[in-house]
């Protein structure tokens, strides 16, 4: 899985790189063009492309005859009636190709995610830190928590046994890759945290786990993995959500995502001939 | 909540809850795309999110289209009543279908019935009405149908034929419709940008009764009636039948690709194209449209790439971007085409493709490139979206006029059996619109026209005479009951349409002529030639079509087409030698006893039973521009195919030897058409102007004065009779002469 993960992550910084530096929109629009090609791809071999051009036909029809006939109520309402018929097997046709885009479209959302959904912390902004321990007998009280030069602890350890956790406040003091030291009993772990001012980072809020969880392995590509004995199951760094300005719109980068895709995919739709 | 607000909230609670929600989202949304289509868009990407999107959108816009459509209704049936032009009586039916076979003979009818093989024509014939129903004069189908809808006579219509002569030229042209450029055109560089519609012009004159019935609130339904082309607006919805061209502009020109260099000639009708099969494959092009955008534009073409499999006993075609199989023998469905005229514009036309021979050598017919319906590069039809709806109904179907390729056959490009399968998928496309504008018009008028009658009976009409001359060396026994086969095929399609009948409904089932043999042609302008009254430059025996070589300061008269003859009249022909008045009638007078007493050189035959004065015969407006002469031709014979096209031969007579062996375009009285009817009608010798005033009539219509039919039913049982003065007085009072 890290193997898996490092490719996917590898290519994805490939691709960024010489964006990390530009506006994120740009680097957004070129994944959304990819995303759209890949897309019209998998859609017009995993589709019938013969059945939903016949639906699509049946449904403009119908509309037609909404208008042609507007004076028989009793056609209109067929019509209507048709419409929906023919709705719902085009909706029908599009849940196959639909099923095998969900695979690689979460693979690619989820890098997004990890380069998109949050931002490094600035300086002098702060941040949670937690830390929960796997039900191995080890007391909440024996961890602690030292800072680095540039990071700052603000607040002494609030300790929630319920859950077995601890939660620190942060406040990064420089830019830089600034590192926590937790101190657990026969251990010493060590937690990256990144503060920057400008360009694209990937950070994931779940900063460290256990190799043991498969899906946060999965769901967080920049995750570092803790040794399989350690006492520690998880350490999150609350890192900012990131919102992508577009003429003073904070947009969610998913929401840019999407509507470009379907832009792009439906703008090469007929270079691909593919029928959507 | 919309689908838009629940993925914002979706999308703004994701930061914040971590990834790890991904799978149990996904299969929310899978659970939510069943239930909520709107919802899942989020997650599919451009495809199926684009299809998920656009159906939510599509449910909500009709939705909207369909309630507005019902809440308005009352409104709008209001203002119409208000914007009515007439008033009308009560109507005495709500609904007339007219289903027009082309050409269906009353004898034939007949002689089937008798045999038992039409029992629907019979219930007919039991419940209602049987009768010849008198035709125009010329008895050709655009004559005939353009009196069916103006219920007038051809001098008040203005079509005596196919085509006529231009007056300035001499050269042929058609009388149905004009179609040119764009007045204006803005030339940059090797471009012409036209900056306005083409011209269209519907050259038949006079005004169709369902244009009438519609400024009464009449609702009409109209399929592929002849000469209606362009379409004219009216209450209703018609699809444009004979004489829509096709995408070149012309009647219909198929094409043909062959390794036989020997049947590398085509005289009419199509072109053929020598190719040659390199490593198994054919790289030619398809000939398209003339390029109007550009500058003295050479006709667009198109890559055509034909794989042969002779193994797989198929070919693999690529074309236009689409890439299908064809076996040998069989049509491919209609095949979309774009042929790219420059400046990202592209001209749309459909065509099917038929591989007569695959294993030895190649040979593939290819049908006319017809206007495509789904994307009409001239109107079609009214609305302009009606060709589309139907498109998007039934699938591609022929637009062309004469769709069945009669010229294909005769010109020995296809045989009968590929000719009647196309005219059969033809029939079927029609079969399919007719029955769905019966579904669409519970009140009002459904008429509509199928050409199979016709053309089938053209080209097999010989199996039913052993001696015709064009039964040499083809097979006869085998289509002997082609004919026959055709009118059972019809007598179903009246069953299923008596389906759609009750009380108040009145079925019409007509044609516009009948049929007769056509074993030999008159060549009237060799005959003209013969006895002096055309001449030609040079000294020469012959001319070429068009009248070549035809010397017309000296000629007095012509004959171009199937109707009869011009007189080169001084003041009306370019160059017009023959005086109006005395000269003109003398003249007249000279060619019909001369022509009347014309034998057949072989057989002695009467050839021409009668010649009518036009301008005698006739009293509207239109008659000093039609043929001065008609001719009215024995049974068995015709103009002949040379004498259609302006040519001069050495023969007057000449045997038809052509596929096309049956025909109608002799004296009208030989080939009325005929009339069945589920009511029975009162009027004796009905003819095809009394259809217009029936039709008007049982709508409570008033019949314009002008129109020269009578009504065929009497009152209608059960409908009560109308007091107040008698039926059409206000129309005849203000009924306006064409």
């Amino acid at each position: 899985m890290q193997s898996f993960n490092r490719a996917i992550s590898g290519f994805f910084n490939l691709v960024i790189t010489p964006f990390k530096a530009m506006d994120p929109i740009w680097s957004l629009a070129l994944f959304s063009l990819l995303i759209g090609i890949i897309m019209l791809v998998i859609f017009r071999y995993t589709s019938d492309q013969q059945k939903i051009r016949e639906a699509k036909s049946r449904i403009r029809a119908h509309i037609f005859e909404l208008s042609l006939f507007k004076d028989e109520i009793g056609i209109v309402l067929s019509a209507q009636k048709n419409i929906l018929i023919y709705n719902l097997r085009y909706i029908k046709y599009a849940l196959k190709p639909m099923l095998f885009m969900m695979i690689p479209l979460a693979l690619i959302l989820i890098q997004l995610e990890s380069w998109y959904g949050h931002r490094p912390l600035k300086p002098d902004e702060s941040a949670i830190v937690s830390l929960k321990l796997r039900d191995n007998g080890l007391a909440l009280s024996d961890i602690t928590l030292t800072a680095g030069e540039g990071i700052t602890v603000e607040t002494p350890p609030l300790r929630i046994p319920d859950r077995n956790e601890i939660d620190w406040r942060i406040r990064a003091l420089e830019n830089g890759d600034q590192v926590l030291t937790f101190n657990v009993p026969g251990d010493e772990i060590r937690q990256k945290v990144i503060v920057s001012e400008r360009g694209l980072v990937q950070v994931s809020p779940l900063a460290s786990a256990s190799v043991s969880g498969f899906t946060d392995t999965l769901l967080n590509p920049a995750l570092s993995p803790l040794p399989g004995d350690s006492p520690v199951e998880r350490i999150s760094i609350d890192y900012p959500a990131m919102s992508i300005e577009i003429y003073k719109w904070h947009v969610h980068w998913l929401v840019i995502v999407l509507v470009l895709s379907i832009v792009f995919g439906f703008a090469l739709k007929g270079l691909f001939g593919v029928e959507i | 909540m919309t689908s838009h607000k629940k993925f914002i909230k979706i999308a703004k609670l994701m930061p914040r809850n971590n990834l790890r929600n991904l799978p149990a989202i996904f299969v929310i949304f899978c659970a939510l795309s069943a239930a909520f289509t709107d919802s899942a868009y989020a997650y599919i990407g451009p495809g199926a999110g684009f299809a998920f999107l656009s159906s939510f959108l599509i449910l909500i816009v009709t939705f909207a289209l369909a309630i507005f459509y019902l809440l308005s209704w009352p409104f709008r049936y209001a203002l119409r009543a208000l914007l009515r032009s007439g008033r009308r009586t009560k109507s005495s039916v709500s609904r007339v279908i007219i289903i027009g076979l082309d050409g269906m003979d009353p004898k034939l009818a007949e002689e089937f019935m008798r045999k038992g093989k039409l029992p629907n024509f019979t219930r007919l014939r039991d419940q209602g009405t049987f009768a010849s129903l008198a035709t125009s004069y010329p008895s050709i189908s655009p004559v005939a149908w353009s009196s069916f809808m103006t219920g007038v006579d051809p001098s008040h219509h203005n079509i005596f034929d196919f085509i006529t002569r231009d007056p300035c030229t001499y050269q042929p042209m058609l009388t149905s419709a004009e179609i040119g450029k764009a007045s204006k055109v803005l030339p940059i560089g090797k471009y012409m940008i036209p900056l306005g519609k083409p011209k269209m012009k519907l050259l038949r004159k006079g005004r169709p009764f369902w244009k009438i019935l519609g400024e009464h609130g009449i609702w009409s339904s109209v399929l592929r009636v002849p000469i209606t082309f362009p379409p004219e607006k009216f209450n209703g919805v018609l699809l444009s039948g004979m004489c829509v061209p096709d995408l070149k502009g012309s009647q219909g020109t198929f094409a043909h690709y062959t390794t036989d260099a020997t049947k590398n000639e085509v005289e009419t009708g199509g072109v053929s194209r020598f190719v040659e099969i390199q490593n198994g494959v054919i790289s030619t092009l398809l000939y398209g449209p003339d390029n109007s955008l550009v500058r003295n534009g050479k006709e667009i073409t198109i890559p055509l790439k034909i794989k042969i499999d002779r193994g797989a006993g198929k070919a693999l075609i690529d074309i236009s971007g689409q890439r299908f199989e064809l076996a040998p023998r069989k049509y491919s469905p209609w095949i979309r085409l774009a042929f790219p005229a420059g400046l990202g514009i592209k001209v749309h036309g459909i065509c099917r493709f038929y591989i007569n021979e695959l294993d030895q050598g190649f040979d593939m017919y290819v049908t006319p490139i017809n206007i495509d319906p789904e994307n009409p590069a001239l109107p079609i039809s009214h609305p302009f979206v009606y060709s589309i709806y139907l498109a998007k109904l039934q699938g591609s179907f022929g637009t062309l006029g004469l769709a069945e390729d009669t010229w294909a056959l005769n010109e020995g490009v296809i045989d009968e059996d590929a000719f009647l399968e196309q005219a059969y998928l033809l029939y079927e496309e029609r079969e399919k619109m007719f029955f769905n504008a019966l579904e669409k018009t519970p009140r009002g008028l459904c008429a509509c026209v199928f050409d199979t009658t016709d053309r089938v009976q053209h080209m097999f009409f010989r199996c039913l005479d052993d001696d015709h001359p064009a039964n040499r060396g083809k097979q006869t026994a085998k289509y002997k009951n082609v004919i026959e086969d055709l009118y059972v095929r019809m007598d179903g399609l009246i069953g299923k349409a008596l389906e759609y009948t009750d009380d108040k409904t009145v079925l019409m089932v007509i044609s516009d002529h009948g049929f007769t043999q056509f074993k030999r042609g008159v060549n009237l302008n060799s005959w003209l030639f013969q006895n002096g009254y055309l001449k030609l430059k040079d000294g020469g025996n012959t001319s070429g079509d068009w009248f070549e070589n035809v010397d017309w300061d000296r000629t007095q008269a012509f004959s171009l087409g199937l109707a009869g003859i011009f007189i080169n009249r001084k003041g009306r022909e370019m160059k017009g030698i023959v005086e109006e008045g005395e000269d003109v009638a003398l003249l007249k007078s000279e060619l019909i006893r001369k022509l009347t007493e014309l034998r057949a050189t072989e057989t002695g035959d009467v050839s021409i039973r009668e010649i009518v004065d036009t301008d005698a015969a006739s009293t509207g407006p239109y008659k000093h521009d039609a043929p001065d002469l008609l001719v009215g031709y024995n049974a068995g014979y015709r103009s002949s195919w040379t004498c259609a096209v302006g040519r001069v031969t050495e023969r007057v007579f000449e045997d038809n030897t052509k596929h096309w062996s049956g025909d109608h375009c002799v004296d009208p009285k030989i080939v009325p058409g005929v009339i069945f009817s589920n009511r029975k009608i009162m009027k004796e010798n009905p003819g095809l102007t009394d259809m217009a005033p029936t039709v008007m009539k049982l709508f409570g219509v008033g019949i314009p004065g002008y129109m020269k039919g009578k009504p065929l039913f009497d009152e209608m049982p059960g409908v009560p009779k109308q007091t107040g003065g008698e039926f059409g007085d206000e129309e005849k009072k203000s009924a306006r002469a064409v």
